[in-house]
């Protein structure tokens, strides 16, 4: 070849391609009949890739969630680990308050509420979230009224019981209300359910509530301990001349958990 | 004739092996390029013929008629017209001249390719595709250089 002849090809080729590329002229029926063609004449070589192809990719997908599960299960080990160092330190405290009450002359403590893990089974098809069904029924202990946490949020309240399953109304709600305290100040609430933000009933306008205070579940008769409902996500001055309104934001959503556990009554764990 | 059958293979596994570990696929080692840099130091002006088919060959396989041709051919006339003109056969030579020329055939895929579509480049993948690819070729280029001081 010569030299000139090096040149014009050269330029001839990187033109046509990039005319090729750039254009729709790959989708034209002549350049379609060349690229079928060819594709025809390479096709078990494009199938032999493909499946090769998928088979990598696979593999690749398998490895990489692998390696996410085992960083996961070193995290839950360590939570698992923390876990238990509380645990002890509980069963201390337990038998402390056993030998002051022996020695006072009251009743041994006793655990007061029992747990029944769960699995949430059924969504609120209509998108609102309002309940949740879970796998633990009557036949498993669960009453109506019982709470139901998730990753030490409030999940909702147990509303209807049936043998092997129940049905959760969640804060998104406007049935549920729950006792509640505002942890900035510690003072008690009533929590009235709502889409997509809960609202504090009777909040007197003197009371000090800023915008992200957590808001705690109070259990009326002080068995339970304040797991978090939601925080404050607005406040507004409203019309009531002595109640301001105080919005609630949930801190579980139902959508994003699967596991969850129920609280029953006070039972010999 | 061997050379084509050669470059047929290369264009296979790279798309059908690397492709899948390097996401988006045409960012994948070039193991083409690197062969195209080898007979481009031959002085074999036929180089762009081997280029635009293995370009063909990758365009095919990966569904961008044009993109591979175009950069490969590209890259196939510029590293003649350098290697024709100068060539010092000394390895920091070879390897900075084969860098500069695999990160402007990378630049230039990108470049082509965000013109048409719309894409995220994940630089980390990018950098360990350049890397691997100039590897590669200077891996290569040791071989032959080997081969033929033996010879």
């Amino acid at each position: 070849m010569k030299r000139y002849g090096f040149h014009i090809t050269s330029l001839f080729l990187i033109t046509l391609s990039l005319v090729v590329f750039l254009t729709e002229i790959s989708g034209s029926p002549v350049v379609g009949k060349v690229k079928e063609v060819s594709a025809r004449f390479v096709l078990p070589v494009i199938n032999l890739k493909e499946s090769i192809f998928i088979f990598i990719e696979d593999r690749v997908s398998r490895y990489i969630l692998l390696v996410n599960l085992k960083e996961e299960n070193i995290s839950l080990r360590r939570e698992l680990e923390t876990c238990k160092v509380e645990e002890a330190e509980l069963n201390t405290y337990k038998r402390t308050l056993n030998r002051l009450g022996k020695e006072l002359g009251i009743e041994s403590f006793k655990s007061l509420y029992g747990i029944i893990f769960s699995r949430i089974m059924y969504y609120d098809p209509s998108g609102l979230d309002n309940f949740v069904v879970v796998s633990a029924g009557s036949r498993s202990g669960v009453e109506r009224g019982n709470i139901v946490l998730s990753k030490g949020g409030v999940v909702g309240q147990v509303r209807e019981v049936y043998t092997t399953t129940s049905r959760v109304i969640t804060p998104l709600n406007s049935e549920l209300n729950l006792s509640v305290l505002l942890e900035s100040s510690g003072k008690a609430y009533i929590y009235k359910g709502g889409y997509p933000v809960g609202e504090l009933l009777y909040v007197n306008k003197k009371d000090k509530v800023e915008p992200g205070d957590k808001v705690l579940y109070r259990d009326p008769q002080g068995r339970l301990p304040n797991f978090e409902v939601g925080y404050v996500s607005s406040i507004e001055e409203g019309k009531n001349p002595f109640f301001k309104r105080v919005y609630v934001k949930p801190v579980i959503s139902p959508r994003n958990i699967e596991l969850v556990i129920v609280l029953t009554k006070g039972k010999e764990r | 004739m061997i050379a084509y059958l050669v470059v047929f293979l290369l264009s296979f596994i790279q798309s059908s092996f690397l492709s899948p570990l390097f996401s988006p696929g045409f960012l994948a080692p070039d193991l083409v390029l690197a062969f195209i840099f080898l007979n481009s130091m031959k002085e074999d002006k036929r180089v762009i013929f081997k280029a635009f088919f293995g370009g063909f060959m990758l365009d095919i396989f990966h569904d961008s008629l044009g993109l591979f041709m175009s950069v490969n051919v590209l890259s196939a006339y510029l590293m003649y017209m350098f290697y024709e003109k100068i060539l010092i056969k000394r390895l920091s030579f070879v390897f900075g001249s084969l860098s500069v020329f695999v990160i402007l055939n990378y630049s230039l895929k990108i470049l082509l390719m965000n013109y048409k579509y719309s894409f995220e480049v994940n630089i980390f993948i990018l950098t360990i595709s350049v890397i691997l690819t100039i590897c590669s070729g200077f891996v290569t280029y040791l071989l032959v250089a080997k081969r033929d001081e033996q010879a």
